[in-house]
């Protein structure tokens, strides 16, 4: 199973390294940390697998476990079950299995589990025209 | 953010605001509160906004900016290098700055009573028209305008279309 970014319904913005996502069908909102920011990027650029994810961040952030099939499982079912991800077949598109590792190792970066935090949803936008 | 707690809830939740204008669309409108851009916008209508780069904002457009954790929609009347100067249709007496990056988006169509409005018809091109009109003539150059409409009317009167003043 791949995920990547549900681009169709999902807005999101990166301040200050942390995320911020919305919703837009049911105008939830939702805050990442800092590791699920960068996870959340990565998933942005590339559909990538659960195994490839956990490769990718153990090149991008040196002090990551060496096991982090709990931590990414659950992040990852999270933000599918809040309709945040798309997911595809491996088979889908075998050209995607083998990800491109362009990012740098960032020492400086320390991990921390993933975590998504729903805030709730938003009422409809109100225009200021007082 | 320093974190995703509570303390930081509310800064989430003005950015997340921000994004509600990103995916405006018809399905997904926001609300206008107010009357100061009457009668184009007036209380209650659902208007659409979509993001604009700086290059292709055009005075008379309106634009939605953020000021604190509110999104004020006004009509440009001048276009500086950092920053728009903005007027509402119906307070002549006012005028707004919103400096570049706090631009948000721009107003593309308006639904009032289900009857859809778009920036490129004729109603909202006319509105467009007149509040610039009105702009000039009560607040860019009152001077400019006066003197050019007493040159108009003297000149009118001196060929005839005008009846000539008496006294």
């Amino acid at each position: 199973m791949r995920f990547c970014v549900n681009d169709d319904r999902v807005a999101w913005r990166v301040v200050d390294g942390e995320g911020v996502l919305l919703h837009a069908e049911t105008s939830a909102y939702f805050g990442l940390n800092r590791t699920g920011t960068l996870i959340w990027q990565q998933l942005s650029r590339q559909t990538m697998s659960a195994d490839d994810l956990a490769g990718w961040i153990r090149h991008r952030i040196p002090g990551a476990p060496a096991d982090l099939a709990g931590d990414l499982g659950a992040f990852l079912a999270q933000l599918s079950e809040l309709d945040l991800l798309d997911q595809a077949d491996d088979h889908e598109d075998p050209s995607l299995r083998s990800p491109t590792i362009e990012d740098e190792p960032d020492a400086d970066t320390v991990y921390e589990p993933p975590v998504v935090m729903p805030f709730g949803e938003l009422e409809k936008l109100i225009l200021s025209g007082e | 953010m320093d974190g995703i707690g509570a303390s930081t809830g509310e800064k989430t939740r003005l950015i997340a605001k921000e994004l509600q204008v990103a995916v405006s669309s018809p399905n997904r409108t926001l609300y206008f509160h107010g009357e100061s851009m009457r009668p184009l916008l007036v209380e209650g209508d659902e208007v659409v906004v979509e993001p604009v780069t700086w290059n292709r904002i055009r005075i008379g457009d309106i634009i939605t900016y953020r000021y604190l954790d509110r999104f004020p929609t006004r009509r440009v009347v001048r276009k500086r290098a950092d920053r728009l100067e903005l007027w509402c249709d119906n307070w002549p007496d006012r005028s707004f700055t919103a400096p570049r990056e706090d631009v948000l988006g721009r107003a593309i169509a308006r639904r009032r009573e289900g009857v859809w409005l778009s920036a490129r018809g004729r109603e909202w091109r006319r509105a467009r028209n007149r509040a610039l009109v009105r702009y000039l003539r009560l607040v860019a150059y009152p001077p400019v305008y006066w003197r050019l409409r007493g040159i108009a009317g003297r000149l009118l009167r001196a060929i005839g279309f005008l009846p000539r003043r008496r006294g």
